[in-house]
């Protein structure tokens, strides 16, 4: 018999058949270790005679209060958790309405997109107009229904 | 038998009662095992001081997991099981040094080991030698790594069957006698060490 499986079921308690016998008595490093673990064993056995210490007086009682407690943080914890998801999500639906209504609601500006600055290019009196009158930089002289800024005045009456 | 009674509700009622979130309900389940759950956590870790925390964050851990007991085994092993998962995490965080045992054995108790170490068994020492090995491997045990700790104290200590160990630490059977099995030569091992060291 193998010494590792002797001394695997030595450990086991049991009461050694006849071939563990017999090992034992011709193999004194299997004997040296079945005295060892005897050794072990006794002072495992006298660990069990040590009395665990008690609990204290009302122990169920209190661990049922802090429980409550316990629960009663973590439900406001959970509650603080859902109120503020549903502020952030509130707030993305109306970033993401504002962009919406951006992107969809007309412009009321004139140039705001080709077709309308055709409409008003093609208009006989902005048609018979030169670039520089469109932009409002013509001079006086040129284009005289069309007003001047007060500076371009001042500017023409001191030359 | 109090079960008996029509009127007194049965441990599986106080169990759907926990599920359903009733925290009263808690009290008569933690009345029923607190004694068993005092004594494996005490044999576990060793150190009076702590039990009762202990023991209380177990049994807060259970509450919070209670949902998940499907009654496929014991409520007593499933109780066991958080216990022993909790004091390896204990253990892993507070084990003590290997080394230091020879340092910290009183005179009288290095005499009683020398003496064990010529005595040919158990049953030739004295009573002095006797407490020698006793508290030499409560400290052995106290240094060993935190898995043989736990199989040693269910197995050796709380006195489980194989089987009971098996389905408390959720392994197979063969897995439990081959890690008993490698606990016990360490334990020994580090006995002759001490013994030759000296």
């Amino acid at each position: 018999m193998r010494c590792d499986v002797v001394r695997e079921r030595i450990g086991e308690g049991i009461e050694l058949p006849a071939g563990i016998e017999a090992h034992l008595s011709s193999c004194s490093a299997c004997a040296d270790f079945v005295r060892q673990w005897e050794l072990v064993h006794a002072g495992l056995v006298a660990l069990r005679k040590e009395e665990p210490p008690q609990a204290s007086l009302g122990f169920a009682e209190r661990l049922v209060r802090q429980m409550e407690r316990a629960r009663a943080v973590s439900q406001i914890g959970q509650q603080f958790i859902v109120e503020a998801g549903r502020r952030v999500v509130y707030a993305t639906l109306l970033v993401a309405l504002m962009l919406v209504l951006g992107l969809l609601l007309p412009s009321s500006g004139p140039l705001r997109t080709p077709q309308a600055a055709e409409s008003i290019l093609s208009q006989p009196e902005v048609a018979a107009m030169s670039p520089d009158q469109i932009m409002g930089i013509s001079d006086a002289n040129s284009a005289p229904d069309v007003p001047v800024s007060g500076n371009q005045q001042r500017g023409t009456e001191s030359k | 038998m109090a079960d008996a009674r029509p009127d007194v509700p049965s441990e599986a009622e106080w169990i759907r009662r926990c599920q359903s979130g009733d925290t009263e309900a808690f009290a008569p389940l933690v009345e029923t095992y607190k004694r068993r759950i005092f004594h494996l956590v005490f044999h576990l870790v060793r150190r009076r001081e702590d039990v009762e925390d202990l023991v209380q964050e177990i049994f807060m851990k259970a509450f919070a997991a209670i949902s998940s007991y499907n009654f496929q085994s014991a409520f007593g092993t499933w109780l066991n099981r958080i216990a022993v998962n909790h004091c390896y995490d204990y253990l892993r965080r507070h084990r003590a040094s290997r080394v230091s045992y020879f340092w910290e054995m009183s005179e009288e108790g290095q005499r009683g080991i020398e003496s064990t170490a010529r005595s040919p068994e158990p049953g030739g020492l004295n009573n002095e030698e006797h407490l020698a090995v006793d508290d030499l491997v409560s400290k052995l045990l106290a240094r060993a790594p935190a898995e043989d700790r736990i199989i040693l104290t269910l197995k050796e200590i709380e006195e489980k069957s194989v089987e009971e160990v098996a389905e408390i630490l959720s392994l197979k059977s063969s897995t439990v006698k081959v890690r008993l099995h490698r606990a016990r030569k360490r334990m020994v091992k580090d006995l002759k060490k001490w013994q030759e060291g000296r």
